[in-house]
């Protein structure tokens, strides 16, 4: 018991409002579920999906969402809104589009290679393509260029503290406050990745190895904070659940693996050899690999022996992804774009920090605005984020030497005063020597003076005696007859 | 002045010591007189007796100093110096040797390192006498009579190489100031009476010789120009590098290379004709014993295990049975002695060769493979080529000692495979479960290991022991199976133990001497050997690995480093109302915001205190009663 009265009261208060409150919460989550799921049963032997099959049962604006755009211009990626899609060709040609209205907002060629493409803040994109980062408009404008990463191969973008993640081909990542445009931090990560993904919980980046292993990052450490070795061959594809509890990797020795994050330990596995992954909100894991893909509903639960639905694509599978809070799944293949139907894949409910989509104009205007006063600060990411507002268990130790490092290097920063200098002009021998100066240079005055009146006198005297010898000269030159008019 | 001179301190010390003395030897005839008999007292009844003896007394007060002496324990420290004192006296005698020999040296201008084998020759001149009766003495005195003659004629040679040295120290001195100088046009002046000398040699050589000139210095040209930095992407080295040369010289290459071709298939035309050296019978029989072989090969290889693939099987089968029907008939031909029929067998054999590598090849092209090297020295990217075309041969040969070791795998006895059935389904079993529980690494690759290293220990191995070169090749290819696997789990345990080595502290340095006495006679204490070392370092870093998170978890790694930035969302104290951390947590269990609750308990939780609405009037703050009372 704690030593005060009032605390102890407090505590009690405390209690009582924590219970009554989990209560009430769940009382409106029995209500808010929905009481009868629409469910579609399909026979285990031939569990494949046809439109046509499903066309009845469907109302239209379902059937209307289904899409399968031929293109032209090389394997596609792609990154998915509950409005838009991004499509990023290797060749260099990029395109966005609203898929529940059929309307194109932009499409452009850029005459360069093209890795990866990523929806951010504000309905712009960014594209990574050969010489650097592109941002670009909703219109297709270029607005910035971000040379900072160069050779960026794949982008992940954290939607609450506003940074862009890049990794380069020597597994260099670097993170980008977008707001600002500067860089936080890059460091180097491991010689060979080969996919990126973040935890949407945590917002940790994990970084899958050509080695097998899987490894998780923030910005502010540069080591790894946990490396997990999954698989024997080298790490396809990765997804992180919603909850931010489970994992789910891919090897190339053709295996599926799902993680449980809490216990670091693997809960089922399935040999099925996959290139790309995607995991619904609600759980259903799509796997692809060449042209075919294979779902399964309830796969973090365990139940990966028997797949949901399948469903076969026109070519090669380039990117998979689940569109949120919809029933739809889109992938990006080698010449086309096609979107399909996965029935209880989307989850409902938003979450409240969440843009949702049905917003007017002014509207959106107001949450970006609210969205980036809550923006947060980059160092809060850790795996102990839950952490927050607790005390430090850290030894008293350590936390004394971390203090007095911070003590020193702020002492370090302060700007010194400097002093007041005179700059020497008012020191004693200056003084002195200033003095002498004055008095040599009167005295010079004076002699010059002096100099100069002797100098005048004897200058005098030689012109006198010169004109004196001119007139004896002429004078001897005279005649005799004119020296004595001269005279007279 | 007050101080005093050097003799006067001297006469002062020796007084004071002398009245030491006195002082000490009356104190020490005190101490004595309480005995009853003793030598002190029979000196003193003499001395009241009248006699002099102070010779006496000083005899024996030296006698009893050095007894004292004795008898008394030492110091440590008296100890030591005795012990230095009989140190420095051994060290002296074995120095004294050299004193002669230093005193030389340090007087002469120049030290002579000549003399010294001398030294050495007498000393086994010395001994020569006893050892001339082996062949070992006869034989090293001739040796050391050469020796000596080699060093006489280098004495003498001393002399001239002085002179030389000299001339040349003077001609570097030349050539330095020659060099400095940077003048273009004494180059260009230089450059020319350089260039006409060489036009000069060149005219006396013959032919041949110029042309060897001219291609060394083509290729010493085409060295230079790859080396420079930015050339590489040029025009001139990306084409010797593709064709080795110029596209123009290359079309010469092929076209001498062609004429070539014809003169000599010629020449073994005419030869074959007119020295009548071909012998047809051994070439009958040469061909008859290399169909008979190609025929064995094309009946190994149809018992060869088929692919799952049809159409490549078919493909097969139909290449053989040509080449069988082929081969047949040839020797049919040979063995019935037409001449029309060897000539038929030489283009049908060229063109089988093209196909299948069983053969040697022709005498033709033998010369052809050897004329392209001799040629095209400078090859560059062709020479390549070849080269990884040999890389794939070797490696053809890796894949069928593996394909043979699993042929011997699968050609064991029944016996063993029933009683291994029953112990597989229970190891699947356990497999599994460990599979599920998480990457068991140490224990799959134990299994790998005993499986493999049971079947190789098997006594049919010694059959093989024939060729050792096929065991060899077999092993390493068992070695791979395993090893291939493994690289991914062994680099991410080296990881792992790299990760925990940085949290030890660090070591200090063990520098010879420091932290020990120093003297003669004390006992050196012995370095830790490596292994020690390693095995102090595996018991810290397993005390370490007990202490983590991830101590029972074989394939992950949890890095244990603080997060400095991070801590300034923490608290770093607890504050003194709480006893403990759970307390000071209970009160941020529950958000206050109404995105994680309703509206009614948001309402609750975020109520004040104090509720005044707008617009009620507060009064002024009035004294109560009971104190009002009082006043």
């Amino acid at each position: 018991m704690a030593k005060d009265k009032i605390l102890s009261a407090k505590l009690k208060q405390q209690e009582f409002k924590t219970k009554s409150t989990q209560l009430k919460t769940q009382k409106i989550a029995q209500l808010l579920e929905p009481q009868f799921q629409q469910s579609v049963e399909i026979d285990d032997e031939r569990p494949l999906l046809k439109i046509s099959n499903f066309k009845d049962y469907l109302p239209e604006e379902n059937v209307q969402n289904i899409i399968n755009l031929k293109l032209k211009q090389g394997p596609y990626k792609l990154s998915v809104t509950p409005q838009t899609t991004y499509l990023a060709g290797e060749s260099g040609h990029i395109a966005a589009f609203n898929w529940r209205h059929k309307q194109l907002e932009c499409e452009f060629d850029v005459k360069e290679k093209c890795y990866d493409i990523v929806s951010i803040a504000q309905r712009n994109f960014a594209v990574a393509q050969k010489s650097c980062i592109f941002i670009y408009d909703p219109k297709g404008v270029e607005v910035h260029k971000i040379r900072e990463c160069k050779q960026a191969t794949k982008l992940e973008y954290l939607p609450y503290h506003f940074l862009l993640a890049a990794l380069n081909q020597n597994g260099q990542l670097t993170y980008q406050d977008i707001t600002q445009g500067k860089i936080i931090s890059t460091y180097r990560t491991t010689p060979s990745p080969l996919c990126l993904k973040q935890n949407h919980n945590n917002a940790i980046l994990g970084i899958g190895d050509q080695m097998g292993v899987v490894r998780m990052y923030a910005p502010n450490t540069g080591t790894s904070l946990t490396s997990m070795l999954c698989h024997k061959g080298g790490l396809m594809s990765m997804t992180f659940s919603r909850d931010g509890n489970h994992l789910i990797t891919s090897g190339s020795e053709g295996t599926i693996k799902v993680w449980d994050l809490r216990t670091q330990k693997l809960q089922s596995q399935i040999g099925v050899n996959a290139t790309n992954l995607a995991l619904s909100d609600k759980g259903v894991l799509a796997a692809g690999r060449g042209t075919d893909i294979v779902m399964w509903k309830n796969c973090l639960i365990g139940d990966l022996k028997t797949p949901y639905l399948r469903y076969k694509a026109s070519s090669m599978i380039c990117d998979i992804d689940f569109i949120k809070h919809e029933d739809y799944l889109s992938m990006s293949t080698f010449d086309s774009y096609e979107q399909t139907v996965v029935p209880e894949s989307g989850e409902p409910f938003f979450d409240t920090y969440e843009q949702p989509d049905l917003q007017n104009k002014k509207q959106r205007l107001e949450t970006n605005v609210k969205q980036l006063i809550e923006k947060l600060p980059p160092e809060s990411i850790s795996l102990q984020s839950y952490r927050i507002g607790t005390i430090d268990r850290t030894s008293k130790i350590i936390i004394e030497k971390e203090q007095k490092k911070q003590i020193e290097e702020q002492a370090n920063k302060k700007i010194k005063k400097q002093k007041k200098k005179m700059r020497g002009r008012n020191k004693i021998g200056k003084r002195e020597k200033l003095k002498e100066l004055e008095r040599d240079q009167k005295q010079q005055v004076k002699w010059q003076e002096m100099l100069s009146d002797a100098l005048r006198v004897k200058r005098a005297e030689k012109e006198k005696k010169k004109i004196e010898t001119k007139l004896l000269d002429r004078l001897e030159q005279m005649s005799s007859k004119e020296f004595i008019r001269v005279v007279s | 002045m007050g101080k005093l001179n050097k003799e006067q301190r001297l006469e002062k010390q020796l007084a004071k010591k002398i009245e030491k003395q006195d002082v000490y030897q009356q104190i020490k005839l005190q101490e004595t007189q309480e005995d009853d008999f003793n030598v002190a007292n029979l000196i003193q009844t003499l001395e009241d007796q009248g006699q002099q003896i102070d010779s006496v007394k000083t005899q024996y007060l030296r006698v009893q100093e050095k007894a004292r002496i004795v008898q008394e324990p030492e110091t440590q420290a008296e100890r030591d110096q005795q012990e230095r004192k009989v140190a420095a006296t051994v060290m002296k005698q074995d120095i004294k040797k050299w004193l002669p020999i230093v005193k030389k040296n340090r007087e002469s201008e120049r030290i002579d390192f000549t003399k010294q084998r001398n030294v050495q020759i007498s000393k086994i001149s010395d001994t020569s006498n006893a050892l001339l009766n082996n062949h070992l003495g006869v034989k090293l005195q001739n040796a050391m009579e050469e020796v000596e003659k080699v060093e006489q004629k280098q004495e003498l040679n001393g002399q001239s190489n002085q002179q030389k040295s000299n001339l040349q120290f003077y001609n570097d001195l030349k050539m330095k100031k020659i060099s400095s100088i940077k003048s273009k046009i004494y180059k260009q002046i230089k450059k020319k009476k350089g260039n006409k000398e060489k036009l000069k040699l060149m005219a006396q050589l013959t032919p041949a010789e110029r042309r060897q000139e001219i291609e060394k210095l083509r290729l010493s040209r085409a060295k230079e120009r790859i080396t420079l930095r930015h050339s590489t992407k040029n025009k001139f080295v990306s084409q010797l590098l593709r064709f080795g040369g110029d596209k123009k010289s290359l079309k010469q290459q092929q076209s001498f290379l062609n004429n070539i071709k014809h003169q000599l298939l010629a020449k073994a035309q005419l030869n074959e004709l007119e020295d009548g050296e071909f012998d047809e019978e051994n070439f009958r029989e040469q061909a008859i014993s290399q169909l008979e072989q190609e025929l064995q090969d094309i009946e190994k290889r149809e018992k060869e295990k088929q692919n799952n693939f049809g159409f490549l099987d078919k493909q097969k089968k139909q290449d053989l049975q040509q080449s069988k029907s082929i081969a047949q008939k040839l020797l049919t031909m040979l063995k019935s002695g037409n001449d029309d029929a060897i000539q038929l067998d030489e283009s049908d054999n060229q063109e089988q060769n093209s196909d299948d590598n069983y053969e040697p090849n022709v005498n033709g092209d033998k010369d052809k493979s050897n004329i392209n090297i001799e040629n095209n020295e400078f090859n560059g990217r062709a020479n390549f080529v070849n080269e990884t075309k040999q890389l794939t041969e070797t490696q053809k040969k890796r894949i069928d000692a593996k394909t043979s070791l699993s042929n011997y795998l699968n050609q064991e006895p029944e016996k063993l495979q029933q009683q291994n059935k029953q112990e597989k389904q229970l190891t699947i079993q356990d497999e599994k479960k460990q599979l599920i529980e998480g990457l068991n690494i140490k224990n799959i690759k134990q299994k790998y290991e005993k499986q493999v290293n049971q079947k190789l220990t098997n006594q049919d191995l010694k059959k093989l022991q024939s060729d050792p070169d096929e065991l060899l090749q077999q092993n390493l290819a068992n070695f791979n199976l395993v090893l291939d696997e493994d690289e991914n789990e062994n680099a991410f345990i080296d990881e792992k133990i790299k990760d925990m080595e940085e949290e030890l502290p660090p070591e200090p340095a063990n520098t010879k001497g420091w932290g020990s006495w120093a003297g003669f006679g004390i006992k050196e204490k012995k370095p830790l050997t490596q292994e020690q070392i390693l095995q102090n370092k595996i018991k810290k870093i397993r005390e370490i690995q007990k202490k983590r998170q991830d101590a029972k978890l074989d394939n992950v790694i949890i890095s244990e480093k603080r997060d400095v930035k991070f801590s300034k969302y923490l608290v770093p104290k607890l504050p003194s109302e709480f006893t403990n951390s759970e307390q000071f947590d209970q009160l941020h269990t529950l958000p206050l915001g109404p995105e994680w609750n309703s509206l009614t308990s948001h309402s609750a939780l975020t109520q004040p205190q104090i509720i005044t609405k707008a617009g009620v009037v507060i009064n002024p703050v009035k004294i109560p009663q009971q104190i009002n009372k009082l006043i």
